[in-house]
């Protein structure tokens, strides 16, 4: 009798917890930062909703910068969702590693936008989905959203725009967590003889406003390059290598040796 | 028309204009050239004949239920007890011609008591019609030549030697010496003729679509109704796709309401399926778009696009590992949202090399991406968003062909740190001829706020003929 009791409640505590759901052994998302990674635990959470805030137009570039490394590392189809034309670049995305054959961009219409994302990620197919828009989601949209992401496990992500003047990111949602990422001036590389220095490696100024379960942060990121080159090694050399002649005469003909080494 | 046979080329089909010169079939083809220099010929495609065949044998369905073939260029249909739907023999025989001919055939119609007697009278003439009333057949093929009967060459050559040219002459001997001399063949063939022996059309079966209907024994209206109906109907559907190996490609559910109209929802599969779950969920999504008024009576569910079924890879048993399932898109997803109102386009982008990257997209349907080689565009960063349209901005620069310093977009203005470049890309000068010529500068800048962009200047800041001089930003890193 006793252990039947027993058995009940913590069958009754199971479902509190939601752990009964079938991908009970959350995942994680590394960012690829590792001051971020420990500090979410090994990064964001698959199966709930990221909530990303561009404070600017411009600023888009510091919030894909941190999210294209994610989506690559989800290594699922992504649905780009958006009631707009998205003005992805597929050579950009590549260089940036997210291959354009998982890339899939769904238009919607103004209203249908939500209902879309919720049909994308509520399975059972794997997909990350990232639904861009003006739209600012209320908490009962985010929170039913935040609900079929946890039965069907996929991860979403909220690319909105948000101008820090008239929403500072206090409003209440259910995401995971939410972040506001604007860029912050880099290192520049000085070379002698160009009249502007090289920007250096990118650097990002990420803050994480709200995270379930833990504290607001804030870091200074730098986004090093380390993927493998996305181009042919020689073809990197040739390109912009100093010319072995002075400008303004043509190589003579005495000088194959020359030619083939910048060619 | 001429096929080889015996090592030679022979005639095998004949225009009227030839027949009227004096050709005729199995002459041989250099033959036929000495008779006529400016001969027009064209080797016989077999299977093209089949093909055509085929299709004008389903075509026939529309006459009775059952065509038959008889190769290579003959048809049969059994009309019996269907002359009476098109007001009689005669008139239908009429509507056959007439209709053939609408479909740009000449053809000889003919219609009697037995296939074999129709064959032979159908045969021994172009472009007739003949019809003979019941019993009649031996009077009508009396004067017929035997080669109107399905004989062998070699046959009918020691018939024409024994002077028994007329299938009358045939049949008037006693059949005892012409069994003994031309085997059982011939008599079979004289007995099918004549009516005497009866020899089943080997009928032929249309590949029609897969339609079901289903009428209902009260009007429904709820979507729960509707839902259970199409959950009857598409296991059967399924079933009878998986019988003949195809997918469908797109189904229509048709409701025919009280009142008689109809309405109808189409859906469309991204790739060939018979997949009960994954059909039952799409047509119960548009369960929403119906409208039912006053009730449905009738649920039609028809197959109007289906293909052959890929024996894809086969799904393994065991639950695949967390990186085995890197490639390929879902399939059934891209089909709801394919399927969904408010969505409107789904497609993945795939670059294009073009000189202008505003032009470097290009839309295609998901699944449908080739493998692009990404070639010399990659040596400079490319961004990750471009602007289809560049905005204009206003820039400070030193010179006029060097690096910008400063920007102003939208009475705001932005120091720049850090620039890398110039980029040069021309124009496509054999495209139009204000593309010729033209050259852009481009710069990828990071301001003093550590925002990155791309900036790019019309023409090489020296020359006015490769642009204006004017700066845009087209991209944000």
């Amino acid at each position: 009798m006793t252990t039947d009791a027993l058995a009940r409640l913590r069958e009754q505590v199971r479902r509190l917890e939601r752990r009964n759901l079938s991908h009970s052994h959350s995942d994680t998302l590394a960012t690829g930062h590792s001051a971020v990674d420990t500090h979410l635990g090994g990064g964001l959470r698959t199966g709930s909703l990221h909530d990303f805030l561009i404070s600017d137009p411009l600023e888009i570039g510091a919030s894909l910068a941190m999210l294209l490394p994610i989506l690559k590392e989800g290594r699922g189809p992504v649905f780009w969702i958006s009631d707009t034309p998205a003005e992805l670049n597929v050579l950009g995305l590549h260089q940036s590693g997210l291959s354009q054959d998982t890339l899939v961009c769904i238009e919607t219409d103004t209203t249908g936008l939500l209902a879309v994302a919720e049909d994308v990620l509520r399975g059972p197919e794997r997909a990350l989905a990232v639904i861009t828009g003006s739209h600012v989601p209320t908490l009962k949209e985010t929170r039913r959203l935040n609900l079929t992401v946890e039965a069907s496990g996929n991860t979403g992500f909220f690319l909105r725009s948000a101008p820090l003047a008239r929403a500072p990111g206090k409003d209440p949602c259910a995401c995971a967590t939410r972040w506001r990422i604007l860029s912050h001036p880099s290192a520049p590389r000085m070379f002698p003889g160009l009249a502007m220095p090289l920007p250096g490696s990118r650097r990002l100024s990420a803050a994480l406003l709200r995270v379930r379960g833990g504290r607001p942060a804030h870091w200074i990121l730098d986004c090093t390059d380390h993927a493998p080159l996305s181009r042919s090694l020689d073809a990197l050399l040739a390109h912009r290598a100093p010319s072995a002649l002075p400008s303004g005469r043509l190589p003579g003909r005495q000088a194959p040796g020359r030619a083939r080494a910048s060619a | 028309m001429h096929a080889p046979a015996h090592n030679r080329q022979t005639i095998t089909g004949l225009s009227p204009a030839a027949l009227a010169a004096g050709l005729r079939q199995g002459l041989s083809l250099a033959q036929a050239r000495s008779l006529m220099p400016d001969l027009l010929t064209a080797e016989e495609d077999a299977e093209a004949q089949r093909v055509a065949l085929t299709d004008l044998c389903s075509w026939l369905i529309w006459l009775s239920p059952l065509p038959a073939f008889d190769a290579p260029d003959g048809l049969y249909s059994d009309t019996t007890g269907c002359a009476h739907l098109y007001g009689g023999e005669a008139a239908m025989l009429d509507l056959v011609r007439e209709r053939l001919k609408a479909r740009g055939h000449s053809c000889s119609v003919a219609l009697s008591d037995t296939a074999a007697a129709s064959r032979a009278l159908a045969r021994s003439g172009i472009d007739r019609i003949c019809l003979v009333s019941s019993g009649q057949q031996k009077e009508a093929l009396h004067p017929l030549p035997c080669s109107a009967l399905p004989l062998p060459e070699k046959t009918l050559s020691s018939l024409t030697r024994l002077g028994l040219t007329t299938i009358g002459a045939l049949a008037d001997l006693p059949r005892a010496p012409l069994a003994k001399r031309f085997g059982a063949e011939l008599l079979t063939c004289l007995d099918e003729a004549l009516g005497r022996q009866v020899r089943p059309l080997g009928v032929f079966q249309p590949a029609d679509r897969i339609s079901l209907t289903r009428s209902l024994v009260e009007p429904i209206s709820t979507p729960g109704a509707i839902a259970t109906v199409i959950a009857a109907l598409v296991p059967v559907v399924c079933e009878k796709l998986v019988a003949r190996g195809e997918g469908a490609r797109q189904l229509d559910l048709l409701c025919v309401r009280v009142d008689g109209s109809i309405q109808a929802v189409r859906v469309g599969t991204s790739d060939p399926t018979a997949d009960i779950t994954r059909l039952t969920r799409l047509l119960k999504e548009q369960i929403p778009q119906i409208a039912p008024e006053f009730g449905i009576e009738t649920i039609i569910l028809t197959v109007s696009a289906s293909e052959p079924l890929e024996a894809g890879p086969e799904h393994s048993v065991l639950p695949d590992e967390a990186g085995s399932s890197e490639t390929g898109l879902p399939a059934s997803l891209i089909d709801r949202l394919l399927n969904r109102p408010g969505v409107v386009s789904v497609h993945q982008l795939a670059p294009q090399f073009s000189a202008w990257p505003e032009d470097g997209r290009s839309r295609v349907s998901p699944g449908n991406m080739a493998k692009p080689p990404f070639a010399s565009q990659m040596l400079w960063a490319r961004p990750n968003i471009v602007f289809d349209l560049p905005v204009r901005v206003q820039v400070t620069a030193l010179l006029p062909d060097g690096a910008p310093r400063q920007f102003v977009l939208k009475r705001q203005t932005h120091r720049i740190a850090a620039a890398d470049g110039p980029e040069r890309l021309l124009g496509e000068w054999w495209q139009s001829a204000e593309s010729y010529g033209a050259i852009r500068d481009y710069w990828q800048v990071e301001t003093t706020t550590g925002l990155r962009l791309w900036l790019f200047r019309k023409g090489d800041g020296v020359h006015g003929w490769s642009g204006s001089g004017a700066w845009f930003l087209q991209g944000i890193f």
